[in-house]
């Protein structure tokens, strides 16, 4: 089981040496994956009809497309994922052209995280629509992957429309692999029939095996093959590091490739992020 | 007059240690800005109307927030200029997001030149009106403003609906400038309404301008771009790019050879 960091919400500040500071202690501590999240706008909670999401306006995310573009000239082997981008709330086209960018500026070290989102103050203010969010992310995965692999593409989708025009450059391999977050039936078979990996956001290793085998029907289904599909796992780094290490045995005996240590919420200092991580790893690598 | 260059964008290539060496050669060489052009996706010529554009789908470009992502990396000075990024066709947010990351992680090094572009193909694939372009810019621009300006901003403009919602993080200054490309009245009348420079497609100092151009390729081409230059720092243009495309150089080192032959020119006569 590979290991991976994931930047929680405020995990971070503005300055962009504490990014720098946490991938590259991240990568030198033999960490293979870096994960940020992505929300464009926050809305604030003073608003008609009140405010229950679990974010606003004064979480500071970076946008993690532009910030691994930094992080990829500050490192040399770990990979970036998005987790996730809100897919249906971009362009499609803009998302497989900075993507692709990503792909080719980072040496083949980017994997593409996309989910639907919950939040619509977001798709209001990027004139998306809210609704068939659902629908419209499977054509964009279609299109995403027309346009890393072809130089000419010509798509006419419900929603989508290519006439004869490409990206260049295109993706090192011709393809990014994507990931996706949720765990209701509809996301599952959306990982099955058109993901490379699944992303779930519980914490409890059992519901993996259920999890992966509606994935692999709806892979079967498709006529791919399901052994293919990732799976990454998370433990948030805060309490005893006994525990954490317990709970990555867990991920672990569940069979997952990848296990994400989430940033401790509430800390935005880069030292006590670095800290926390090097903990975990000394003590997950003196298990026997 | 502050002179830069213009990022080869069509002859760089794709690899990216000829991005790295290039931006860092210019650096080095002690130019003030590293200006790109923007083309989200090509035409493929063959099609029904045919096509005219300069570019096509085989001709790569670079895409500018990602690509600035990585120089604000790779380099600690070099002012960041997209010269121009065809508003319109992008989400307005998501510029005002990805522009605000850009300026954030390089320490305020964003100009944001924007323009209206030419390509109806790129508006189509990226699901944005071709016709009404010029309209939606002026609101575009205003709506920039505001979201790195303010926390928490609500618009109700033609094309942009916004509910007390904000960007976090907000450009270093909580501003950056916004230039403007184009020639045609409409766009000049813009220009001086919104917009923080100019960026002229005017070829000759005659015709005065503000960020203006020469191109340098071989040996033989430094002395002209440099007397050029020279006219048009007398014209009062603010910044110089020294462009480098189309002039037969083939590989990343050329192109840096060349920036370093008209700045090492330069700095002769303007010392």
């Amino acid at each position: 089981m590979k290991l991976g960091v994931s930047l929680g919400a405020n995990a971070l500040p503005a300055d962009p040496r504490a990014a720098r500071d946490v991938a590259q202690a991240a990568e030198a501590l033999g960490l293979t994956r870096l994960i940020a999240a992505d929300h464009v706008l926050g809305a604030d909670p003073d608003r008609p009809g009140g405010w229950s999401g679990p974010y606003t306006h004064e979480h500071l995310w970076h946008e993690p497309l532009v910030l691994f573009g930094y992080l990829a000239a500050q490192t040399d082997r770990i990979e970036f994922m998005s987790g996730i981008v809100i897919l249906p709330q971009r362009q499609t086209a803009l998302v497989a052209k900075q993507a692709a960018e990503l792909d080719v500026l980072s040496g083949g070290r980017f994997l593409l995280g996309v989910g639907v989102g919950w939040n619509a103050v977001e798709y209001q203010a990027l004139g998306q629509p809210f609704h068939r969010r659902g629908a419209r992310m499977d054509e964009q995965i279609a299109l995403l992957r027309a346009l890393w692999a072809k130089e000419n593409v010509s798509f006419e989708g419900r929603f989508e429309h290519v006439v004869r025009a490409g990206i260049n450059p295109r993706p090192s391999r011709g393809d990014i692999p994507i990931w996706m977050g949720g765990h209701s039936d509809a996301a599952l078979d959306r990982v099955g029939r058109a993901g490379d990996g699944w992303y779930p956001l519980f914490d409890d290793p059992a519901l993996v095996a259920p999890g992966r085998e509606r994935i692999a029907r709806a892979a079967r289904a498709a006529g791919r093959e399901p052994e293919r599909i990732g799976v990454q796992g998370r433990v948030v780094l805060t309490g005893a590091v006994e525990e954490q290490v317990a709970a990555a045995r867990g991920w672990r005996d569940a069979g997952v490739d990848m296990l994400l240590l989430g940033t401790t919420p509430g800390v935005s200092e880069p030292d006590q992020h670095i800290a926390a991580l090097t903990a975990f790893v000394d003590t997950w690598r003196a298990e026997p | 007059m502050r002179v830069g260059v213009t990022f080869p964008q069509t002859e760089i290539g794709a690899a990216p240690e000829g991005v790295r060496e290039y931006a860092r050669a210019a650096e080095a060489a002690g130019y003030d800005h590293l200006l790109v052009y923007d083309h989200v996706l090509g035409a493929n010529p063959d099609r029904p109307g045919g096509f005219r554009g300069p570019y096509n789908h085989e001709t790569l470009f670079h895409e500018p927030m990602v690509l600035f992502g990585y120089l604000a990396g790779l380099t600690e000075r070099l002012e960041l200029v997209t010269g121009i990024l065809i508003l319109p066709q992008r989400q307005t947010a998501l510029v005002a997001k990805q522009a605000a990351e850009v300026d954030v992680l390089s320490g305020g090094r964003l100009r944001l030149g924007v323009g209206v572009g030419w390509n109806a193909v790129e508006y189509e694939a990226l699901g944005e009106s071709f016709t009404n372009r010029g309209r939606r810019v002026e609101e575009q621009v205003a709506l920039l403003r505001e979201l790195w300006s303010k926390p928490v901003v609500s618009f109700e403009g033609r094309y942009h609906h916004i509910v007390k919602a904000g960007i976090n993080p907000l450009p270093f200054r909580r501003h950056i400038p916004i230039w403007m490309g184009g020639m045609s009245e409409p766009v000049l009348e813009r220009l001086g309404r919104l917009a923080d420079g100019w960026f002229p497609q005017y070829r000759e100092p005659g015709e005065i301008g503000v960020e203006s151009r020469v191109s340098v390729g071989d040996e033989a081409s430094v002395g002209p771009a440099v007397e050029l230059a020279k006219r048009w720092e007398q014209a009062g243009a603010t910044h110089l790019s020294v462009n480098t495309m189309n002039q037969g150089l083939t590989t990343p080192a050329q192109h840096v050879a060349a920036i370093e032959r008209f700045r090492h020119a330069w700095d002769a006569v303007s010392r």
